[in-house]
């Protein structure tokens, strides 16, 4: 009876079923795409301009990745410079003051409790702000993608600081090592798993704050063109560069992913297995 | 009561197969206390949890009053080396868990839990959580839950394993009462030869790699005993016997 | 006392400051930067127009309501997700990809999709507040501790009585981090979708009004609001864990 179950198991889960499914339910998702696109369902009309079919969203894509491949790069680069270089600022900004505020005790007291309630806020809509500030152009979306990426660094590089383990701090005072050293060699790496997942959160929260701020106003960038062929209701361009940001946002997050496995290899994640048989 | 006839388990693992326990035969008599010893990786664990039916066998059968023994079962009661005890629930709640699981009638056994927690010298603390108790409190809470549903043979898997030296002695004088009024079958798995020895009527002794048993030895101490029993030349010659046996320099 | 005497000073600095650098535009434009003064008079003027009830219950309303369906479709989702596990594994892709997935971008289509009115905004809001309810939901259910798992089986339980009886109690703590995670998210996705869409009514609408008409004073009130409703709803959750986490877990475990 044991083997009976264990090879109907096995079958259903060997890893080419698994990943036949997996493409099957794409397949299945596309196809249902395309059959309700301009049909009536339950007495709804989903018209064609609202849900093209998805024959027409892939030309469109190919056309633009393919015959239009300078403009989209041109986009690209913008939207990408505006994540990497807010996302690096506000890194740098967030690691920079966390490390202030665990060293100065006063001016944690003072601050402390604004940074809870900024955090707390959601930096989306400040967004108008920084671009009465800062105006269209790039710098209103660096600035806002910086204070993406800073407040889950600064918070995260508190708290990873703060719990630290006492056990290891009392046995780097027993070899007698110096403030310095128990930071720099025990303190600080015990950090990093906290401070390198802060860093993972601001990546994605820089290029919320990009976007966001594209769509508002900008010039040029990919969140630019959904809202412009948006308003032009060229609903099939809009739909493919939504897919081309959104690879663009897996990719990135596969970036850090990576990065992570790499930098902070003793990192325990017990729900990596959920995903293995 | 239970027999067990040419049992292996074997465990793949990335190099190769490891074989816990090989060709393992054994008769246990119903009322006896029973101790298995060896060191870790003897498969004294594994052998206990194929018992209890929470793991499955390779080769060979176990069998529970003449029946296939391969699934956990009402009979037979599991006692871990951690107290595993669930956070969200009250001691006597924790204590009642097997009594809700096996579906039977909570108000009776409520009564029965209180006064086995007044035994294990837990009265007061009914209402606390587990993390406001100490670590031996904690497993003197799992003892009672074994005990509350009444099963015929306890499985004891290193069950004060974790605990100091003075809380472990204390709760095996405890279990030698709790033993002397019940007369369960007593399966008691632990790597302390002198706790087997001062405990049981036979010990299991088990050499690693793989598993298997050497030799079953009889204790033949007086019973009932008291912690004097260990200055004994009787005691210490048993304790002597199974040091031997496990090839232990002293 | 003593832990409230420096924030206050430093908050009572920065305002006085604040209100003597700004009008003399020697950082920013004063147009840009309203003083303090500028800001509590246009808050007392907010207070007496009629539009900020509605627009504060609208938002509101949007938050609260894809608060309520994020969570609903993240606990029977991952629920379901953890006790089947080929569909887990089926759908691993997809999963992965909506993790990642910036969701704000999704806005447009929203709009597209459902209009301008509340409809999109919802749907936005939920989506956003979706993951982390799923996520949690899924991993503590899956991840439930060997050895209590263990003993549930010594003791012949069912597969619902160990679903109800350990799986369910002991992902609560992952569960709630993971909704009080969503609460936040489901702000930020309404009044993102507010903003972005800039019609019809909500706090977001209006602080695009406001900017486009450079109202800036106008523009810092709602946005002390905001803070202050985020502020409170971040602590009512912080509040209501410890309610539903008596026993005192650390709520924090693989948050996301």
């Amino acid at each position: 009876m044991t083997a009976a179950r264990g090879s109907r198991r096995g079958l259903l889960y060997h890893p080419g079923m698994r990943w036949t499914l997996s493409v099957l339910v794409f397949v299945g998702a596309v196809a249902l795409w395309h059959w309700a696109s301009g049909r009536t369902i339950l007495g709804l009309h989903i018209h064609e301009i609202i849900l093209p079919p998805p024959r027409d969203v892939a030309e469109v894509l190919w056309t633009l990745v393919v015959d239009d491949t300078g403009f989209l790069l041109e986009q690209l680069q913008v939207t990408l410079l505006e994540i990497f270089a807010g996302f690096a600022i506000g890194t740098a900004l967030g690691l920079g003051l966390g490390l202030l505020l665990i060293a100065s005790p006063l001016i944690r007291k003072m601050i402390y409790p604004y940074i809870v309630i900024l955090h707390s806020m959601p930096g989306v809509v400040i967004a108008p702000i920084i671009i009465a500030w800062f105006g269209f152009g790039i710098e209103s979306k660096i600035v806002q993608s910086t204070l993406g990426a800073f407040f889950p660094v600064l918070i995260n590089t508190m708290v990873g600081l703060t719990l630290v383990d006492e056990q290891g701090l009392r046995l780097m005072e027993s070899f007698t090592a110096s403030r310095r050293q128990v930071f720099l060699k025990y303190r600080f790496p015990s950090a990093l798993p906290a401070i390198f997942t802060g860093i993972r959160i601001g990546l994605t929260f820089a290029m919320i704050g990009a976007i966001i701020s594209e769509f508002l106003a900008a010039e040029t960038g990919l969140g630019q063109l959904i809202q412009r062929y948006h308003y032009e209701l060229k609903i099939p361009e809009m739909y493919s560069v939504i897919v081309i940001i959104s690879l663009l946002g897996i990719v990135l997050f596969f970036l850090v992913e990576w990065l992570d496995r790499k930098l902070i290899f003793w990192r325990e994640d017990p729900a990596r297995q959920l995903w293995q048989r | 009561m239970i027999s067990i006839r040419g049992l292996s388990k074997l465990f793949p693992t990335q190099d190769g197969t490891l074989v816990a326990l090989r060709d393992v035969n054994l008769d246990i008599q119903e009322g006896g206390f029973l101790s298995f010893v060896g060191p870790s990786g003897c498969g004294k664990s594994t052998l206990l949890n194929i018992i209890g039916g929470l793991l499955q066998r390779t080769e060979g059968e176990v069998r529970l009053r003449g029946e296939v023994q391969d699934r956990p079962r009402r009979e037979l009661g599991m006692m871990f080396q951690a107290p595993v005890l669930f956070p969200w629930r009250t001691i006597v709640e924790n204590v009642l868990l097997p009594v809700e699981v096996l579906g039977l009638d909570r108000a009776e056994y409520q009564r029965k839990a209180m006064e086995i927690l007044n035994l294990v010298g837990l009265k007061g603390f009914e209402r606390a959580y587990p993390r406001q108790l100490s670590g031996g409190m904690q497993q003197r809470a799992a003892l009672s839950r074994v005990l509350v549903y009444d099963p015929d043979v306890l499985l004891l898997d290193e069950p004060f394993g974790s605990l100091d030296e003075f809380t472990r002695e204390a709760l095996n004088l405890e279990l030698m009462n709790i033993w002397s009024a019940t007369r369960k079958t007593i399966l008691f798995v632990t790597h302390n030869i002198g706790e087997a020895v001062f405990l049981s009527d036979r010990i299991v002794v088990m050499t690693p790699r793989p598993g298997r048993i050497v030799k079953v030895v009889d204790v033949n101490l007086p019973r009932p005993r008291t912690r004097d029993i260990m200055h004994t030349p009787a005691y210490a010659d048993r304790v002597f016997e199974v040091r031997e046996l496990l090839g232990v320099a002293h | 006392m003593g832990d409230f005497l420096p924030p206050l000073l430093f908050l009572a600095g920065g305002l006085i400051a604040w209100q003597l650098i700004a009008p003399t535009g020697w950082l920013v434009n004063p147009l840009l930067l309203p003083t303090p003064g500028a800001i509590a008079k246009a808050g007392w003027e907010l207070l007496g127009a009629a539009y900020l009830g509605e627009n504060f219950v609208r938002t509101v309303y949007v938050i609260a309501v894809g608060f309520v369906i994020a969570v609903l479709a993240g606990l029977v989702l991952g629920t379901l997700m953890a006790v089947v596990p080929l569909l887990r594994l089926v759908m691993y892709p997809y999963i992965i990809a909506f993790q990642a997935l910036p969701k704000i971008v999704l806005v447009p289509l929203f709009i597209v999709l459902f209009g301008f009115g509340a409809a999109a905004k919802i749907v936005t809001a939920a989506a956003i507040a979706f993951f982390p309810v799923f996520m949690n939901t899924m991993v503590g259910l899956s991840l439930v501790d060997a050895d209590q798992r263990r003993l549930m089986e010594s003791l012949t339980a069912s597969r619902w009585q160990v679903f109800t009886k350990l799986q369910v109690p002991s992902a609560l703590p992952l569960i709630f981090a993971g909704v009080k995670v969503s609460a936040t998210y489901a702000m930020t996705g309404a009044l993102a979708a507010e903003l972005i869409a800039g019609t019809d009514i909500g706090l977001g609408r209006l602080i695009s009004t406001f900017s486009f008409a450079l109202q800036m004073d106008f523009v810092f009130i709602i946005v002390i609001v905001i803070a202050v409703m985020a502020y409170l709803l971040f602590t009512g959750m912080e509040r209501l864990g410890e309610k539903v986490v008596f026993w005192g877990e650390d709520q924090e475990r693989g948050g996301l």
